[in-house]
């Protein structure tokens, strides 16, 4: 799927979901998350070979591949809250929506721990303070 | 790609709208909530499961 198409997509999701929002607002609603959806799933297929082709590279070029999958994981995680999200700031729910954003705030900073005490220790090393 | 989800939700919105207006008019509110009520819930059963699709496929891409 291009990107005209999924342009295409979006613009005729836009139009029927304003046409059912007139009638059935809930169903409305669901007609967006699943323009939402249908949009998403089109464009994970095609990143995919990016993540291969940044994994060849970092395996390449010596860099632990741990690190490289924490980023990962992170993008993930990011593209899940964003996406719920956006769908309680559509139902009107904004105080939801800041507390999924808290969620994965907090989910990454979990995730990112490691990494922060390698940067610490690496620097404390050079230091020389420990 | 399939586009067809997308209109397959929104006809069944507009087929909703339309039976309830219908059952409405002829003076059966209580049908008319119900027939509103089964369609939201088959819209919900439709869009839960490419939903979960949406997460195992960001779990597989990502290695959630």
């Amino acid at each position: 799927m291009s990107v005209y198409g999924i342009i295409a997509v979006g613009l005729i999701s836009c139009v029927l979901v304003l046409v059912v929002k007139q009638y059935r607002p809930e169903l409305g609603l669901l007609v967006s998350i699943a323009a939402g959806c249908v949009i998403l799933l089109a464009v994970l297929s095609k990143f995919t070979p990016v993540i291969e082709q940044l994994k060849s590279l970092v395996y390449n070029s010596g860099i632990k591949k741990e690190y490289l999958s924490i980023m990962i994981k992170s993008l993930g995680i990011c593209y899940l809250t964003q996406f719920a999200s956006d769908i309680c700031n559509d139902f009107g729910q904004t105080s939801l929506a800041s507390k999924i954003e808290l969620c994965g705030r907090v989910t990454l900073a979990v995730l990112s721990m490691p990494l922060m005490i390698t940067l610490i220790e690496t620097v404390s090393k050079m230091v020389g303070t420990s | 790609m399939d586009v067809d989800f997308v209109f397959k939700v929104a006809a069944i919105g507009i087929i909703v709208a339309v039976l309830y207006q219908l059952l409405d008019r002829s003076g059966r509110q209580e049908q008319a909530m119900l027939t509103t009520l089964a369609g939201l819930i088959v819209v919900m059963l439709m869009i839960v499961g490419k939903i979960g699709d949406l997460f195992n496929t960001i779990k597989s891409t990502f290695n959630l």
